[in-house]
């Protein structure tokens, strides 16, 4: 078994890990910690498949972004359990059910499509600056509006978060805080 | 010979087909994983929290099938980044609105269990 194959063995099984502990695990802020788990191992494979920019974003927005997001999340909304407050919902079987089904299914038919062919990683090649003109030349205009998109969900955010003033709550309406 | 003799024969040579020992069949068995991990959490889990982290673990299964996928298929490998790229982006979009909602319904509603949020049932 070869050194890549052992490294690659590491880091999947650290990124299945952290996504079961993300899933399975009661409490969520130890959940969060599990998806920062599983984040770090998405940007381990990244960098195994020759995407060292993807590697990079995978850090900077999903580790330092949405996991800190989310700890946040879970630390303003303290959760207040009520003794007979369930974290599993009813559908708990069903689900393991469709996952214990599909999953296998899925990978099967995935790996069909992929087919027998190698990686076509080329050392040669930086792979960067292929990114950089593709996203700068053929996909301008898509990267201009994913912009756009990340601006309206910015303010769409910021308008839903925001507490009401006091002036809107007179008007003898259930209280909204 | 029965059923998951032929499956693993039909399989396990995807696996031969490597460039220093890794096939596109190891990332897309990771990324399946992913997926259905998140997939069973947006199902069985009741906190929206814990659905969001869920959806996160999904949007990540998919874009890394896609950068797998693409240096699976020629000519342009590059694509599948660019497609993860823009995966990721949407993702953190996702992510702000998302739990932008749980905080105002957690001020209306004092949880956030999903089910408790009932405004648009009648």
């Amino acid at each position: 078994m070869s050194i890549t194959l052992l490294i690659f063995f590491a880091v999947a099984g650290m990124t299945l890990l952290g996504g079961l502990l993300a899933v399975v695990l009661k409490d969520v802020f130890r959940a969060a910690l599990g998806l920062v788990l599983s984040l770090l191992g998405v940007a381990g494979l990244y960098l195994m498949l020759a995407a060292q920019f993807l590697a990079a974003a995978q850090v900077l927005v999903y580790i330092g972004g949405v996991a800190v997001l989310i700890l946040f999340a879970i630390m303003l909304t303290k959760n207040v359990r009520s003794p007979h407050q369930r974290s599993w919902g009813s559908s708990l079987i069903p689900a393991a059910l469709l996952f214990l089904l599909l999953t296998p299914a899925l990978a099967i038919i995935a790996m069909q499509i992929a087919g027998p062919r190698p990686l076509g990683l080329d050392e040669q090649i930086n792979y960067i600056d292929e990114l950089a003109h593709l996203l700068m030349q053929d996909y301008m205009v898509p990267f201009e509006v994913v912009s756009l998109v990340l601006l309206a969900a910015f303010i769409g955010a910021i308008v839903i978060a925001r507490r009401k003033p006091e002036y809107e709550d007179e008007g003898g309406e259930v209280d909204d805080k | 010979m029965n059923l998951w003799d032929w499956a693993v024969e039909k399989i396990s040579y995807l696996f031969n087909y490597t460039f220093n020992g890794l096939s596109p069949a190891h990332f897309i068995v990771v990324a399946v994983g992913l997926f259905g991990l998140g997939l069973f959490g947006v199902i069985a889990r009741r906190n929206a929290i814990a659905i969001l982290i869920s959806i996160e673990l999904m949007l990540n299964g998919a874009a890394l099938s896609a950068v797998a996928f693409a240096s699976a298929w020629g000519p342009d490998r590059v694509l599948g980044h660019v497609f993860a790229a823009f995966v990721i982006t949407v993702a953190a979009a996702e992510a702000i609105v998302g739990l932008a909602l749980v905080l105002n319904a957690y001020r209306r509603f004092g949880a956030i269990v999903a089910e408790k949020v009932n405004l648009f049932k009648w």
